[in-house]
């Protein structure tokens, strides 16, 4: 008792620990598995992983050798692997565990744990290993499994390799920018300094130095500029480019001109300076969480390949290649690839994850099981009736991904451009006209001064760095954006829309109700011995509900569990009604019975457990939101719901993942805008089909549907205040905004008098973007979120 | 005066001597992952951490078996 007080987390994990703590050299754990990566870890001299980061050790996930089989087979593994010379292979593997240092240091010295490993690397931002090993030694499906073991399962989805490429060619564009502005601005010294004729020599050659430097900065760095107001010019919208664009060839065509006419480099400098900021300005929005997918399929949701029946023996078949007709095999806890008719006598199947339901379903023989359940219990054998493809579930994905990228979505910064098109536009008419009378030949020089100086540039970075800081302040607390984009999509949303199961409530954890008679000491021996190899989840929370109580002192006893129904051990019983023999009237799914020959002793009664502190949530954005619920699952948790959600709210239950999706329909028809929030592929279409979608992820492991935005699911709670701090970023940016524009002002009051010359835009350009980019940085940065600072002085 | 001559030329071989340094980094990947080579410099040397494990290993052993 003494160390539970002293110490209340797993010494790897840092979970908090249960009941039962398993100990190992004074360190307490949570389960046998942690124990057992520790044991390994230290008895390979490894134990100074724990020393690296305090937030090292992840709980390993129970898998057989078996699972990854795939990599065994020479033709299956030709995908995974870079390359094979004899017996020595070269795989890289996506972990989606690494997260600290002490991730790296244990990943880097695999050779210790095993010697058929010779060498591997970790590319921190991607999560990937690249495993160098001997196959001689060691077999890839033993490396993934050792790599299982010690808590970083391999996730063998295809890795996005098209992000690296594109900030690659950022970099390039931004270096080359980079050297110009620097070498221009040198060269431009003397100019600043007053130089005049008497040193023309010096003059003409940093003239034509910084003309040469400045021809690959306009056709290679400042290219996508163009292409995107060429874009934008003929899809006939007006975005930000368009003014950049024309900037940038005033700016380069009148330094032109002042170069070949010995006027001194012009405004060359700014030009390149100009360029170069607009470049960071993208580089910072761009960096965002590669380790993320948010481009999820279904794909990544089903097993690689499955085992096959031929007609003298069982192969591994990617699911890719499944005919209609083949026999496959689905092993406990594999999820079903494909639309499948059951060839063995029954199966219990959890579709949890497709359709919502809590509940598992029982299938009889030629029964036809549809694509996504995952098998519970013994190995089923089943007859493939239509491939992935053509599933049921697929098309309801394909059938979902549609529409959204195409609705064009116009953002604040393209709305702006069109006020300051047309104002940059008539002022250079205006000018020019008052220009006639007093000296028409100065007519180019000021309307090339007035498109130089009302070129966006402080404009065009205040979105990149407000945007770009609130995606990274929002990161921190646990709230994942795919882009800055995101941002004015949610500020935009007026209705809410939640999932049940697994979004509102939690996904593993029910509350239990027992009723009955009391139970005595040796009945709950009985229970606790009849869970205690049990495999569904209600006996497992049963078990470890009396846990608490009970010490586990006799020896095992073999309990007999039928999958999906329920126990008998000895004269007891426990189970679905049907099992224990009452009449199907009383029947209630939710409900576990437990009988001794014959008689009822009492019901456990399962009740969804809502997540923490969600009536301050729902209170919280009900003032701002209106609200909905809509669950597969069916109508038992409506009460419970209905205390919690305001009187408006909709409710809508045993909604199959084509009806969610509908109901998105009809909203946006009505003229809202929707965010829809889910967890489950069940809500996949309706996460495409809605303006915001938002998955919920307990662990940013597991698979999570293509979406928006991703959220921790333990900081749903949060959700009304990083709304807040959202839609706060509008102020901000009009902040922002104001402050660039009062830049343009001056400079175009310098430009209209005839006054501006390459050393005021070379001073005016970098002054307003640097203010800009320090403005939107502490408007972002300055305030906490609110509700993370509440929660962190309660726990004081 | 012709010594600005040659600074502006050396200037010049200076900046793109480092420009194709930065190329050359950016293109082999030198900037992809900024977070594990700061940690990978800290280990310890292998034969070092061996000895010095070595005690460490009878510890663990026996603390498990009891």
């Amino acid at each position: 008792m003494q160390n539970q007080t002293e110490k209340t987390t797993c010494y790897h994990c840092h979970d908090t620990l249960p009941k039962t703590i398993v100990y190992a050299d004074q360190h307490a754990f949570c389960c046998n598995g942690c124990k057992q990566v520790y044991q390994l870890l230290s008895a390979h001299s490894l134990g100074a992983y724990y020393e690296q980061d305090p937030q090292a050790g992840i709980r390993p996930n129970k898998v057989t050798q078996e699972v990854f089989s795939v990599l065994d087979d020479e033709e299956l593994r030709k995908k995974y692997i870079d390359f094979q010379e004899g017996s020595i292979v070269k795989i890289t593997l996506h972990l989606p565990q690494i997260h600290c240092a002490s991730c790296i240091f244990l990943l880097e010295h695999l050779q210790r744990l095993n010697d058929g490993i010779l060498r591997s690397t970790i590319h921190f931002p991607k999560k990937t290993a690249t495993i160098t090993i001997d196959l001689n030694q060691i077999e890839l499906s033993e490396l993934a499994l050792l790599l299982t073991k010690i808590g970083y399962e391999p996730n063998f989805k295809a890795i996005d390799k098209s992000t690296g490429t594109f900030n690659k060619r950022l970099l390039f564009q931004l270096g080359i920018a980079g050297f110009a502005f620097g070498s221009i601005m040198l060269w431009s010294f003397p100019e600043y300094l007053g130089i005049d004729q008497t040193y023309s020599g010096v003059r003409n050659l940093s003239s034509y130095l910084s003309f040469a430097v400045s021809i690959p900065v306009l056709l290679f760095s400042a290219q996508d500029y163009f292409k995107s107001a060429i874009a934008g010019i003929r899809l006939r919208s007006l975005n930000l480019d368009i003014p950049i664009a024309i900037g940038i060839l005033a700016l380069y065509i009148r330094s032109c001109v002042a170069i070949f006419s010995h006027e001194g480099p012009g405004y060359m400098d700014s030009f390149a300076a100009f360029i170069f900021f607009l470049l960071i300005g993208k580089w910072f929005q761009g960096k965002t969480y590669q380790w993320l997918s948010f481009e999820r399929d279904f794909r990544s949701y089903f097993p690689v390949a499955v085992i096959k029946k031929t007609t003298d023996n069982t192969i591994l078949c990617p699911i890719d290649e499944l005919q209609a007709g083949d026999e496959i095999f689905i092993r406990n806890e594999e999820i079903i690839p494909c639309d499948c008719i059951l060839l063995s006598e029954k199966a219990t199947l959890d579709y949890s994850f497709v359709s919502g339901e809590a509940d598992w379903i029982e299938k009889k023989k030629g029964d036809l099981l549809y694509a996504g359940g995952k098998s519970m219990g013994e190995t089923i054998q089943l007859v493939v009736s239509k491939t992935t493809e053509r599933s049921i579930l697929t098309q309801l994905w394909n059938d979902g991904h549609s529409k959204k990228t195409e609705l064009f979505f116009q953002t604040r910064q393209d709305r702006i451009s069109k006020y300051f098109i047309a104002a940059v536009i008539g002022l250079a008419i205006t000018a020019s006209i008052v220009w006639i009378w007093i000296d028409p030949t100065q007519i180019p020089e000021i309307v090339t001064a007035i498109l130089i100086v009302a070129c966006p540039c402080a404009l065009a970075l205040s979105v990149p760095f407000v945007y770009g800081n609130m995606l990274r302040v929002l990161g921190k607390k646990g709230f994942y954006l795919r882009n800055t984009a995101i941002i004015e999509r949610i500020q935009q949303c007026n209705y809410l829309v939640f999932d049940k199961t697994g979004t509102l409530t939690e996904q593993d954890h029910k509350q239990i109700q027992y009723s009955g008679k009391a139970l005595t000491k040796a009945q709950n021996q009985v229970l606790f011995q009849m869970t205690k190899h049990a495999i569904h989840p209600y006996a497992k929370a049963i078990h470890e509900l009396l846990s608490e109580y009970t010490n586990d002192t006799n020896p095992d006893q073999t309990a007999l569990e039928i999958p999906g129904r329920g126990i008998s051990l000895d004269t007891y019983q426990l189970g679905s009604a049907i099992f224990i023999g009452l009449d199907e009237q009383n029947h209630d799914e939710s409900s576990v019975y437990f009988a001794s020959e014959g008689m009822l002793l009492g019901t456990f009664r399962f009740q969804s457990k809502l997540r923490e502190q969600l009536k301050d949530l729902v209170q919280n954005l009900k003032s701002n939101y209106q609200l909905a619920v809509i669950s597969g699952d069916k109508s038992k948790d409506l009460d419970l719901l209905r205390t919690i959600f305001p009187s408006g709210t909709e409710f809508h239950f045993e909604q199959q993942p084509l009806q969610k999706k509908q109901f998105i329909q009809h909203l946006q028809a009505n003229g809202n805008y929707t965010l829809m929030i889910g967890d489950g592929l069940n809500d996949a279409g309706a996460l495409n089909e809605a303006f915001v979608g938002i998955a919920l992820s307990e662990d940013l492991v597991r698979f999570t549907p293509a979406s928006d935005a991703i959220l921790k699911a333990e900081n749903l709670k949060y959700l009304a205040s990083y709304f807040k701090y959202i839609r706060n970023g509008k102020r901000f940016l009009r902040i922002c905004f104001a402050f660039s524009l009062c830049y343009n002002l001056t400079g175009i009051g310098f430009a209209v008098s005839g006054q501006l010359t390459p050393f005021v835009a070379t001073i005016l350009m970098p002054l307003s973007s640097i203010t800009v980019v320090g403005l939107a940085t502490f408007l972002t940065l300055r305030k906490e979120l609110p509700p993370l600072v509440n929660s962190s002085t309660k726990v004081e | 005066m012709g010594m600005i001559y040659i600074m502006l030329i050396v200037s010049l071989c200076l900046a793109v001597f480092f420009l194709v340094i930065f190329l050359w980094a950016a293109k082999t990947g030198q900037y992809d992952d900024d977070y594990s080579p700061s940690v990978r410099i800290l280990y310890e040397d292998d034969s070092a951490t061996n000895e010095t494990n070595q005690n460490n290993d009878g510890n663990t052993n026996s603390k498990v078996r009891q």
